[in-house]
């Protein structure tokens, strides 16, 4: 297969360089196309562009502290996030260079990545399978419409990026949480194993496990990527690659193939559609630093710009075949986003551990898998459910200092042993696909590419909000019955998209008529064009997204690719 | 000097009589200079020597190294004149006007030229009361920044210069930038140190 042939500029082309376009561009380019890849964030090298990594706090700027008047007027979104510092700024969206819309009575937070290799560079790496509970979720109550697929129709993909990307887990044998190909478990400290046998012990349909997280425990066979050094902060990056990002394992196979083009600062604002052959026809870019517009042509187009860049892409690709956006003939585009309820759990003080001390920094926590709703008669205020992440360790000097008072000798005396253990728990709830939670193009902002602002209008419903108050109640009553000494519930009220698990808004479907995409991730409406990342989400499930993203992108690739070679596209 | 600290002082018998003598103004005006605000992006000698000791006072040497030989009074001296705030700058200088109109109320004497022991009589009139707050409260309110009184932000930037220096990382915590590994049943007593990177 040649892109010469047929007169194009690549066989395909891939919009993104995140967790999603890393797999596209490694699954495309090892099938033998010759594949562009487009990133718009600016360009960076797997290692030498880590500048924070192993920094130590004395040559970190003010000491750590925040600058405050940059971040207000550059980052004001993107400073929310934990991972967002000094050691981390240079991986970020700017704010004011990357405008956005909201309702103000709802605001929205939409968290980028600003370079090559995308939130692949930041994200939290847990790791979980969705089950049939998850895909047949919306079938059985009613919210959304069905998948299109199910669990086997994935789980040779969970297999086959998991053995790409390095999971280390426990098997626990649960249905609703499937084991995977577990590379060896991180383990558990002395305070999180007392915890899971009083949980177990007092809920028996509960289970804690330790994180199922793409950070290698032991080598893989493939790869050069080193093992876990239990540093810490791996959103800093890591120049062994022991977590799994685009920068680390997808993009240097993708380049090993001879097949990749990747190219930085190339914003994609929209796509040309051929009516005659039913196609995309071309990619508009605008080089992010010229300014400069240019077309490139493939016969194929995979969109992984990210569940909200991708659909902004497809909204401003309007023509007289589309008018309300490309492959919108269902008018689902842009609706139905979710994400996960974020922020609101229960951290607990523990006592008669304090001869412990942990080693080192695991770049993990715990996880307790969903335990409501998993059979239809449980009586319960919401349908879906939740599961918690948390963790157990000391406080450090800094929260000590602040509830020390005094100071001197004495003071500092006091400072020097760890504080008290705590173990928090947070949950992370599924969201509803709503029709009404949608975004659309600003009529009149636009960006300082020319490209129409997102504008957003998202709210949590009922359903939200009851499960953010049940998971308040449980974490505490867990904590309760492990024994915790003090326990206080939180609930940050975190707003849309502060779960950075934001999706659904060019779903997958089996009808034409209310879904964007086929069980492929192919627009029902344009053979060549495919969406596989969180846009394609039918629903949102409670887990952490990220692996079903890859597996959707090499399941979409392969079919795509048999397709190209059977003449179908 | 607020009147708030005023009444403080006086609730807690620092001043004699209900109503401050001309001379007592006087001195505690001569404070003033210590609440002078930075010219040509510094802050006086006075002020500097005063910010130093009193970092020395909160995290004196001990068998580790003190705040001075951490380097912490130049970190300070960076946050006030760059990080802080208009505002936050003014409540930090005048608390170190109020620290020397203390020491000369009491003792006719610059902060400065106290004892260690008179020192901290001066920086414990300026602390709060605790508020008890307990381990697991969800947020401890930082103190460097926003409208915390001068003790807290002085105590707050003492705290960060001294324990994410060098010269901490070396003495009182175990530095390892890279561990290499993960032990959750290891004991504190086999280590005698906080682990920090």
């Amino acid at each position: 297969m040649s892109a010469d042939a047929g007169g194009y500029d690549f066989d395909a082309i891939v919009v993104g360089s995140g967790i999603s376009g890393g797999w596209a561009a490694k699954e495309l380019t090892e099938k033998g196309l010759k594949t562009l890849v487009l990133e718009r964030g600016r360009p960076l090298q797997h290692g030498a562009g880590y500048l924070g990594e192993h920094q130590p706090a004395w040559e970190t700027p003010y000491r750590g502290l925040p600058l405050r008047d940059l971040y207000r007027e550059e980052y004001p979104i993107q400073s929310t996030s934990y991972a967002f510092n000094e050691t981390t700024r240079h991986f970020w969206n700017n704010d004011a260079e990357n405008p956005y819309d909201y309702n103000p009575d709802k605001p929205f937070e939409w968290l980028r990545a600003g370079v090559v290799g995308g939130r692949s560079l930041l994200w939290a790496r847990q790791t979980y399978r969705w089950s049939d509970l998850d895909f047949e979720a919306n079938l059985r109550d009613g919210h959304g419409i069905d998948w299109p697929i199910r669990y086997a129709d994935i789980a040779p993909w969970y297999a086959y990026v998991e053995k790409f990307i390095g999971v280390s887990g426990q098997a626990e044998g649960l249905p609703h949480l499937p084991d995977g190909e577990f590379l060896a478990p991180m383990e558990m400290n002395v305070l999180e194993r007392h915890v899971r046998e009083r949980i177990e012990a007092s809920f028996p349909e509960r289970t804690m496990t330790i994180g199922r997280v793409a950070v290698l425990t032991e080598p893989l066979e493939h790869s050069q990527r080193g093992v876990c050094h239990y540093c810490g902060p791996c959103h800093r990056g890591c120049s062994v690659g022991a977590y799994f990002s685009s920068l680390s394992s997808t993009l240097p196979a993708a380049e090993a193939t001879g097949n990749l083009t990747l190219q930085a600062n190339a914003v994609v604002a929209g796509l040309d559609y051929d009516p005659e052959s039913g196609r995309v026809s071309g990619v508009q870019v605008v080089d992010a630093e010229t300014k400069a517009r240019r077309t490139v042509t493939a016969r194929i187009v995979f969109l992984c710009a990210s569940a909200l860049g991708s659909t902004q892409i497809l909204l401003n690709s309007r023509s007289e075949s589309f008018p309300n956006g490309l492959a919108n003939r269902s008018d689902a585009l842009g609706r139905y986003i979710m994400d996960h309820t974020y922020g609101a759990g229960a951290r607990g003080v523990f006592s008669g551990y304090d001869a412990f001390y942990p080693q080192g920094s695991r770049p993990n926590g715990i996880y307790i898998p969903r335990y409501q709703n998993l059979s239809d008669d449980e009586e319960r205020p919401f349908v879906r459910g939740y599961g918690f992440q948390g963790g157990a360790g000391r406080m450090n000097w800094q929260s000590m200092a602040r509830l020390t008072p005094g100071f001197g000798a004495e003071f500092k005396e006091s400072l020097r042993r760890p504080g008290p253990w705590v173990m928090s728990l947070g949950g992370f709830g599924e969201v509803l696909p709503r029709a009404g939670n949608r975004m659309t193009l600003h009529p009149s902002k636009v960006d300082g590419y020319g490209i129409p602002q997102v504008s957003f209008d998202f709210s949590y419903s009922d359903n939200e909000r009851a499960i953010i108050e049940q998971i308040q109640i449980d974490a505490q009553a867990m904590l309760k019955a492990a024994g915790a000494v003090q326990v206080s519930t939180y609930n940050a009220k975190k707003v849309g998209g502060s779960a950075i698990h934001e999706m659904g808004t060019a779903r997958m479907g089996r009808d034409p008529a209310d879904s964007v995409l086929n069980a492929f991730n192919q627009a029902h409406d344009v053979p060549n064009l495919f969406v596989t990342d969180g846009a394609a989400m039918t629903s949102s499930s409670c887990v952490n997204p990220s692996i079903t993203y890859m597996a959707l992108t090499a399941r979409a690739a392969d079919y795509a690719v048999t397709q190209l070679q059977n003449g179908k596209i | 000097m607020s009147t708030n600290r005023r009444d403080a002082l006086k609730s807690m018998g620092l001043f004699a009589g209900a109503a401050l003598s001309a001379s007592c103004q006087r001195a505690l005006d001569s404070g003033a200079d210590l609440s002078a605000p930075p010219t040509g992006g510094s802050l006086s000698e006075a002020q500097l020597e005063t910010i130093a000791q009193l970092a020395e006072l909160i995290i004196p040497e001990t068998d580790t190294p003190g705040a001075i030989t951490a380097g912490v009074p130049a970190f300070i001296h960076q946050i006030v004149i760059d990080w802080y705030t208009p505002a936050e700058q003014q409540i930090f200088l005048d608390g170190l006007g109020e620290i020397e109109s203390i020491a000369r109320q009491h003792w006719s004497a610059p902060f400065t030229e106290l004892d260690p022991e008179r020192q901290a009589r001066v920086l414990s009139e300026l602390e709060p009361p605790s508020e008890g707050a307990g381990p697991a409260t969800a947020a401890v309110p930082a103190g460097a920044s926003g409208e915390l009184p001068f003790f807290l932000k002085m105590k707050e930037l003492t705290v960060l210069g001294f324990y994410t220096s060098q010269a901490a990382a070396n003495t009182e915590f175990d530095y390892q930038p890279v561990p290499g590994h993960y032990d959750g049943d290891a004991r504190f007593d086999e280590v005698g140190r906080q682990w920090v990177r």
